[in-house]
């Protein structure tokens, strides 16, 4: 099965733009012959949203939500935009095929530090559920910040996910020498996670540039070995594939069987022992 | 702090192109003084849209040293933009003829601000963009005119430090006679950067990387680098922070503009 990567540059609070460029991608895409697209954070909304989140907010019934259902009848997708459920918005990712919004995952870690300040506007996610496609297998959604916390996709990994996908909005910094330092830690992120978790990782970055900052692009996939798959450009636009073939995820389990003998009991007696431990 | 100028240049041409799309200008606008940062922000702007799309304007007064004049000519006629050669001795001094003064920092200021009002001026003429040309090291220092060399719309070098600056000057093609200048505001005769701010650009750098950049203790720099040398760059940090800010607004409302009235610089209708 050919996954594409859409690394696109979205426009701030350009709602009708955006989805007109998902459209463009999800054409190259299935001319291509691949058979899912990956866009990343945001991508429906731009990044840099402050007090315009309410405003690009979309629900069930929302114009935009039935366009994106609609457009899923083509081509299953993975996209980013702000969810709003109860007067509550969230940062999130939503799988989109045949016709229906199937699983969402809304951002649980939201950077308030440096150039971010998510948690000022975004309501938290509050779980990590894998859900189960009978194309994909098992799949776990993460965006952004969620993926730089190992724990999440640790959870993932217990729920035997088959394919990871990421979904970042990730400004490119740090003085480049060889590129720019934060493009090459998602990469080496998702080098450990994809072959200590025994998973396909795909990680669709965004490019363009929101209020002066950069975003770096350097989408990538990994196989359930840790071998890179497909590496898109820094900086620019650009559209990739590679081949997820389920085949190669029991022989990297034959040859790695980490998920048989995790022990996440111990962890889990670990980690209460650890809360609960009187530090003061 | 060493960069990959081929990368940084990328950033900035991206940049350029991308903010003046958005903008739906064509045109950039620099303020060309025959120094390293501007004619290395020159250099971006054509890399981004051409010579065609580009306006160079350089601005002499009579106090300015000549070879500024003859290098900024020299830039204009090697990359083929327009420009505009505009002397501001006239306007200037009609001002400090009813209000007379010695005092050189009230007439660099000044100077610094007639530049501003015309290349407002042009920008409005040209449909263009101002693009800045303020580099990190001064701006970290409040070396500069507040409404004056420090306005525009788009900055493309104000997160390098001047060290850096003439790496991607050097990578641009810049010649070499601009990037071996010493450093100098031009605001009159025999001033240098260095000079007045007392110590080299190659230590500013290196402190106020470490200060700003990795947040190394205060403490820890001084032990590097000298207590006087750092304490002196951190007052010139805070004393000029007001430089770097919109104005204070006194907060009256709920929403008030600029502080819980956020919108993106790139939200545009």
């Amino acid at each position: 099965m050919k996954i594409a990567i859409a690394q696109m540059a979205p426009s701030v609070g350009k709602l009708e733009d955006n989805l007109e460029k998902h459209r463009q991608f999800i054409n190259r895409a299935l001319e291509a012959g691949a058979e899912l697209v990956v866009f990343p954070e945001l991508s429906l909304t731009g990044y840099e949203l402050y007090d315009l989140v309410p405003e690009v907010a979309i629900k069930e019934g929302h114009p935009i939500m039935e366009e994106l259902k609609g457009l899923s009848r083509e081509i299953p997708f993975f996209t980013g935009f702000v969810l709003e459920e109860k007067d509550l918005f969230f940062n999130a990712a939503g799988f989109f095929k045949e016709g229906r919004l199937v699983h969402t995952h809304r951002k649980v870690f939201l950077p308030n530090y440096s150039m971010f300040e998510e948690k000022r506007f975004f309501a938290e996610g509050e779980n990590f559920r894998a859900f189960e496609d009978k194309d994909l297998g098992i799949v776990g959604v993460l965006i952004c910040y969620d993926y730089l916390h190992p724990s999440s996709s640790y959870l993932y990994f217990l729920q035997q996910v088959d394919l990871l996908v990421v979904l970042s909005a990730s400004p490119a910094r740090g003085y480049p020498d060889k590129g720019y330092p934060s493009i090459a830690m998602w990469e080496n992120m998702s080098k450990v996670v994809s072959k200590h978790f025994t998973t396909y990782v795909v990680y669709a970055n965004r490019v363009g540039f929101d209020g002066g900052m950069a975003f770096g692009g350097g989408s990538h996939a990994y196989s359930p070995t840790g071998d890179p798959l497909v590496r898109l450009r820094d900086l620019e636009e650009d559209l990739g594939f590679f081949e997820y073939r389920r085949e190669e995820l029991r022989r990297a389990r034959v040859l790695f069987p980490a998920y048989r003998d995790e022990r996440p009991w111990v962890i889990y007696r670990e980690i209460r022992r650890i809360l609960n431990e009187d530090k003061s | 702090m060493k960069i990959n100028p081929e990368i940084v240049a990328k950033t900035a041409v991206n940049f350029i192109k991308t903010e003046l799309a958005r903008i739906g200008m064509k045109k950039g606008i620099v303020g060309l003084s025959g120094g390293l940062d501007s004619t290395t922000v020159l250099y971006l702007l054509v890399r981004a849209v051409g010579p065609e799309n580009s306006v160079a304007v350089i601005m002499p007064h009579r106090v300015s040293s000549p070879s500024s004049v003859e290098d900024a000519m020299e830039v204009v006629r090697d990359l083929g933009v327009k420009h505009y050669l505009i002397d501001i001795t006239p306007m200037v001094e009609a001002y400090f003829q009813a209000m007379p003064t010695e005092d050189k920092i009230l007439r660099g200021n000044k100077m610094a601000r007639e530049r501003m009002s015309i290349l407002y001026d042009i920008s409005a003429r040209e449909e263009g963009l101002v693009i800045g040309t303020s580099n990190k090291s001064e701006i970290l220092l409040g070396y500069g005119t507040i409404y004056g060399d420090l306005a525009s719309a788009i900055n493309p070098i104000g997160d390098l430090y001047k060290t850096q600056v003439r790496a991607l000057a050097r990578y641009l093609g810049v010649p070499d006679k601009i990037l071996q200048k010493k450093p100098s505001a031009d605001l009159w005769v025999g001033q240098t950067d260095e000079g007045e701010l007392g110590i080299t650009y190659e230590e500013a750098d290196r402190i106020l990387y470490e200060l700003v950049d990795l947040r190394v203790p205060p403490e820890e720099v001084e032990e590097k680098y000298g207590r006087e040398r750092v304490r002196g760059i951190l007052t010139k940090i805070f004393k000029n922070h007001f430089k770097r800010l919109p104005p204070q607004i006194l907060k009256i409302s709920l929403r008030t503009v600029g502080r819980d009235f956020l919108y993106s610089r790139d939200v545009l209708t």
